[in-house]
């Protein structure tokens, strides 16, 4: 089988990203040749960014097992070294990342058996031989605890429905999570009832000026994965572009911005996020609208940053549906630091 | 008649190949099987912490069951309303009697609660 050096379907890539890392992948949605996809199913190529939070490591291990044969995976120094494991760290820049994964992508699949083998070891996490001690093989369908897990049980709820409640903690590698977050939800039907977000233990890096509004920069990288997020993949390769091809000032062509912000309003993004996320008064389309301002509007003082816990940012997601949680969280500027949330 | 047969063979044989031939090449040409880490749902790097089995209300299904129980009451009524103005009276004692045998379920679905709406 012939391969040939210019692959001409984009390469799918998921990128597990540190917090120091997460910015430059959004660059890569930019690119045509890669696809920056949602999960580890649907990838090739597992793309580790950044350095990842020590109690992380394991969680980073297990997504690599979940990626589909024949696969392999590539680690970029953005920002730290990223932690060890079957890659080979490359410190290049987002040219030279791109060839290292179009490269990788095509060295797997013309030579299958060079595929990564998994990094966990191959143990069914409970096993069931008959009656357990945990009532596993004697209960029914009525709670118990199955193969060492919990049944879901009813609870009450807002609607008066008594469903039953699905615990999950979703993790730090997820794509519609900021990075290094943990969402820890208890989900009925798909209203969340409780919502907690976690950090990572270790201590991260620190920002060094979290009150410091963002730059352009950051903002398009933002963007660009929020419209990602909302399934406009067309506006979040132009957002990236963008980012891309801000100058050294940071300053940017502003009829490209003012197109961009038309398509988006055509799109009617905004609209949806009416009455999602909000915050001391503001919710999420308000937010993203100070964004778009202040992108093309430099000038403009916007209204001043809020504070708040990750603890209040969890109390507020509850009652929301999960896919308005998760449009919240998006728009919510994340500080570098441990609990801080600044927004817009 | 044989051709039927064989023909009918035909179909069911190629059928059965067509089906259980992709399957087994696939198996024997995977090279690396399904292993346990490669198996856990993708939450974002953490396992499952409890079942995803979720159950919902099936609120229509004690509706439905009454519906379809006095549809088919209303069945037998048809033939009887078309020949119901010859027969008479006789004919309405009758349907009378058939509705009053049904009507035991409608008190026995009253006592257990159907008609209440939450």
């Amino acid at each position: 089988m012939a391969v040939s050096n210019r692959s001409s379907a984009p390469v799918p890539v998921f990128a597990s990203c540190g917090v120091d890392g997460w910015g430059p992948v959004q660059d890569l949605r930019a690119r045509s040749e890669i696809e920056l996809v949602s999960t580890p199913r649907h990838a090739s190529v597992l793309l580790v960014a950044g350095p990842i939070a020590s109690d992380h490591h394991e969680a980073l291990d297990r997504v690599h097992d979940q990626v589909p044969h024949p696969r392999t995976s590539v680690a970029w120094a953005c920002g730290g070294a990223p932690p060890s494991g079957p890659w080979t760290p490359h410190e290049t820049d987002l040219d030279g990342l791109v060839q290292v994964l179009i490269d990788a992508h095509l060295h797997v699949v013309s030579d299958p058996a060079s595929s990564e083998p998994d990094r966990l070891p191959d143990v069914v996490p409970n096993e069931w031989r008959g009656v357990g001690p945990f009532g596993q093989g004697g209960e029914g369908m009525m709670g118990g605890v199955p193969y060492g897990r919990p049944m879901a049980m009813t609870g009450d709820d807002r609607d008066g429905l008594a469903l039953d409640q699905l615990h999950l903690r979703l993790g730090p590698f997820l794509d519609a999570l900021p990075p290094g977050l943990v969402l820890d939800v208890t989900l009925q039907g798909e209203v969340l009832q409780h919502a907690e977000l976690h950090r990572s233990g270790a201590e991260g890096p620190t920002d060094s000026d979290p009150s410091a509004p963002p730059g352009h920069r950051s903002t398009l990288r933002q963007l660009s994965w929020a419209l990602h997020l909302a399934g406009l993949d067309g506006l979040a390769a132009q957002a990236a572009r963008l980012s891309v091809g801000l100058t050294e000032s940071g300053q940017t062509d502003n009829a490209d911005l003012a197109r961009l912000r038309r398509r988006i309003r055509r799109r009617g993004w905004l609209w949806t996020l009416r009455g999602v996320g909000a915050l001391d008064g503001r919710d999420a389309a308000d937010r993203w609208r100070s964004r778009l301002d202040s992108l093309t509007t430099p000038d403009l003082g916007g209204p001043a940053d809020l504070r708040c816990a990750l603890d209040d940012l969890g109390r507020a997601l509850a009652g929301a549906t999960l896919t308005d949680a998760v449009a919240a969280i998006a728009s919510v500027r994340l500080a570098h630091g441990h609990a801080a949330v600044v927004a817009p | 008649m044989l051709s039927a047969f064989l023909a009918g063979l035909a179909v069911a044989s190629m059928a059965f190949v067509l089906t259980v031939a992709p399957v087994a090449l696939a198996r024997r040409r995977d090279p690396w099987g399904s292993t346990a880490p490669n198996r856990v749902p993708f939450l974002g790097g953490f396992e499952p912490e409890t079942h995803a089995w979720s159950r919902f209300h099936v609120r229509y299904y004690p509706m439905t069951l009454l519906f379809i129980a006095f549809e088919m009451e209303m069945m037998f009524m048809y033939p009887w309303a078309v020949v119901y103005v010859e027969e008479g009276a006789k004919a309405l004692m009758e349907m009378g009697m058939f509705l009053s045998i049904l009507s035991v379920g409608i008190l026995y679905a009253y006592r257990e609660g159907a008609f209440r709406w939450q």
